[in-house]
């Protein structure tokens, strides 16, 4: 025969072939893949028995699962917008978050704002008060901390956004202290009203109760191993970060500042010749980012025990996200926010009850925080630049 | 005679405090003409141009003798963005058109500083009229377009900011001979047309001389030789060095071939 081409497996390039595959795809790709992860998920289902007794479960872990996406993909905009524009990475962006948190307590509780006379709605005039505040803030972080070091090393920038850091967080212990500041806002009217919306998908014998400890509406399946748990409020983070992400979408695709802020990411000194001002450009990126951290804040608060010091944390869990996304890619902080709230609940439905029954030392294992970073490490392989990052053309 | 719109008097620009590129460099562009910088590589054409759109900031060099004069004003010290808002609009060498953005998102972000929408909306058909092209790829991410429909839009983009004078650097750079022509035309309809001043910085001495009113020649820093085109091309020198031209037929000897000489009186 004349094709004499070898047909040995090569490793290499049995990769490089995956690569270009992958590279050669637009995200509609990415967004099989989402439907690949639920299709597992639910194979899991069946196979691991804890989660045979209540297949509801799944949807609960899906569901779980998309509204912590939604809170990191919504902190994760943020810090990519940040780097897109500056080529800083903001180490004070979970305080940015904190500072969020706070300032819907001092309007819920010190304040006591409301809004149209339902107690569970003063929360609409807090994140308005806390998004104002946290742009002006980043305006003014903007103007005094960093405009000053345009020029400098990349690095002192991001050192100095850890100084930020600490700074915030001592300010926030002196103002406030250490203690949780909580605060309980849903009534039982408000709670119902969300329940119509949400579609029934739980066997009729089960049931609606409050927990008295969280506050959360949930429902209960009885006869089964695991109650499956809904927590009703997540509907609204859901809510709350597409219409703040639908609106960053629309700003940056129609109105005249966020044409700018874009083409200032693509080239600064052109844009420089077209009259645009990248030092406004900067301080409105920075706006944007901490109303954003602000947002994320409120809503992490509101569902996780109030405001508290270690809120900063989550601001941490959205590092693997935009490393996975791509640094520079909103729909990667998107997509990645959603992959990694998702396997962090499967991790949480299904693996942790397999190890933990399996292993007796592993009796409390917890996978939650390993599971993200695995997969991390795995799509690395494949895509140094994470999944939507652009590539850049080093020469050595 | 009335003043010209913009006149550079014996201006000096030094990069990063040390390296003294433009020495005492004087050019007039009067209100309505096609102006014509040429130049070997390295004798200061760019850097001229930004000295005037006050880009010379961001790379470390500044104006450091001499006056800039735009419409009886000094604009040396002024900044990027306020010498836009005068109305001057520079196109930078090789295009540098925002890759990831659309061709009407291009557009959009060269009429940044129209205040009014309406007249941005207006300013695009005019774009459109001179580039159909464009308008046909109007949705196109404008990073993937062919080098030629780039420079359009490059040059589209300062029409959208409807300046007084436009700052072309190397509209030429990388375009196929045709096509470079067809960009030739446009800039003189443009010119024409719209009554936008024009300083072309070219590489390509014939097409520049061809549509220009008046041109200068620098060297190291220097304008060495300035004229109506007319002038120049019967210049000799001009024709050997810039336009590639001897008397045909004849063979060369080497001691006709004394360019050093004639050379050495230019850089003096």
């Amino acid at each position: 025969m004349l094709n004499t081409r070898e047909k040995s497996f090569s490793l290499q390039g049995f990769l490089d072939n995956l690569q270009a595959y992958f590279a050669a795809k637009s995200w509609r790709w990415y967004l099989t893949l989402f439907g690949i992860l639920a299709v597992m998920a639910y194979i899991l289902n069946w196979f691991v028995p804890q989660a045979q007794d209540n297949p509801a479960a799944f949807v609960r872990y899906t569901y779980n699962g998309i509204a912590e996406g939604a809170i990191l993909a919504l902190v994760s905009v943020g810090l990519v917008l940040i780097y897109k524009a500056t080529d800083v990475i903001n180490f004070a962006h979970g305080e940015f978050m904190m500072l969020g948190a706070y300032i819907a307590y001092e309007m819920l509780v010190e304040f006591k704002v409301s809004f149209l006379g339902i107690d569970g709605l003063g929360l609409v005039p807090a994140l308005i008060a806390a998004a104002v505040i946290m742009g002006l803030l980043g305006i003014l972080v903007e103007r005094l901390i960093l405009r000053p070091l345009v020029g400098e090393p990349v690095i002192s920038v991001i050192m100095v956004t850890i100084g930020l850091s600490s700074i915030i967080h001592a300010g926030v212990g002196l103002q406030w202290g250490t203690d949780a500041k909580t605060w309980q806002v849903r009534d039982t009217a408000l709670a119902d009203g969300i329940l119509a919306q949400v579609p029934e998908v739980f066997p009729e014998d089960s049931e609606i109760r409050q927990d008295l400890e969280t506050g959360a509406y949930e429902r209960e399946i009885e006869g089964s191993r695991r109650p499956v748990r809904f927590q009703y409020d997540k509907v609204y983070i859901v809510l709350i970060v597409s219409v703040v992400i639908l609106a960053l979408i629309f700003f940056f695709k129609y109105s005249k500042q966020g044409i700018a802020m874009r083409a200032t990411a693509d080239d600064q000194q052109a844009s420089l010749s077209m009259g645009i001002s990248v030092k406004r450009i900067f301080a409105i990126t920075w706006s944007i980012a901490a109303m954003t951290a602000g947002i994320a804040g409120l809503i992490v608060a509101d569902t996780g025990g109030g405001a508290k010091t270690d809120i900063p944390g989550v601001g941490l869990r959205a590092f693997p996200v935009i490393i996975l996304g791509g640094l520079d890619s909103i729909a990667g902080a998107i997509v990645g926010g959603l992959m990694i709230g998702l396997l962090e609940q499967y991790a949480v439905g299904y693996i942790d009850p397999l190890l933990q029954e399996n292993f007796a030392s592993l009796a409390s294992a917890s996978t939650k925080n390993v599971v993200p970073y695995l997969v991390l490490v795995v799509i690395l392989m494949f895509k140094p630049y994470g999944l939507f990052g652009q590539k850049r053309i080093e020469r050595v | 005679m009335t003043d010209p719109l913009l006149s550079l008097n014996n201006i000096e620009v030094i990069y990063n405090r040390v390296i003294l590129v433009l020495k005492g460099l004087s050019i007039k562009v009067d209100e309505g003409k096609i102006v014509a910088l040429l130049g070997a590589n390295g004798a200061g054409k760019s850097t001229t141009l930004k000295a005037i759109s006050g880009l010379l900031k961001p790379e470390n060099g500044a104006v450091t003798d001499g006056s800039i004069v735009y419409k009886g004003q000094n604009i040396h010290n002024s900044d990027a963005a306020a010498i836009v808002r005068k109305g001057i609009f520079q196109v930078m060498e090789g295009r540098r058109i925002f890759e990831h953005l659309t061709v009407e998102e291009n557009l959009r972000a060269g009429a940044y500083i129209q205040r009014n929408p309406m007249e941005a909306r207006r300013r695009m058909q005019i774009v459109y009229e001179y580039f159909p092209r464009l308008n046909e790829r109007k949705r196109q991410v404008a990073g993937f377009m062919s080098g030629g429909e780039q420079q359009m839009l490059a040059i589209g983009r300062a029409l959208m900011a409807n300046p007084k004078l436009i700052l072309l650097d190397e509209p030429s750079l990388g375009l196929a001979p045709l096509l470079v022509q067809e960009i030739f035309r446009i800039i003189k309809r443009i010119n024409q047309e719209q009554g936008m001043t024009i300083l072309l910085v070219e590489q390509n001495a014939n097409i520049a001389l061809s549509v220009a009113d008046y041109a200068y020649i620098m060297e190291n820093g220097r304008v060495v030789l300035d004229g109506t085109p007319q002038d120049l091309t019967a210049n000799a020198d001009v024709r050997e060095f810039y336009l590639g031209l001897t008397d045909v037929g004849h063979r060369k000897s080497y001691r006709d071939v004394k360019h050093y000489k004639r050379r050495k009186r230019w850089l003096s």
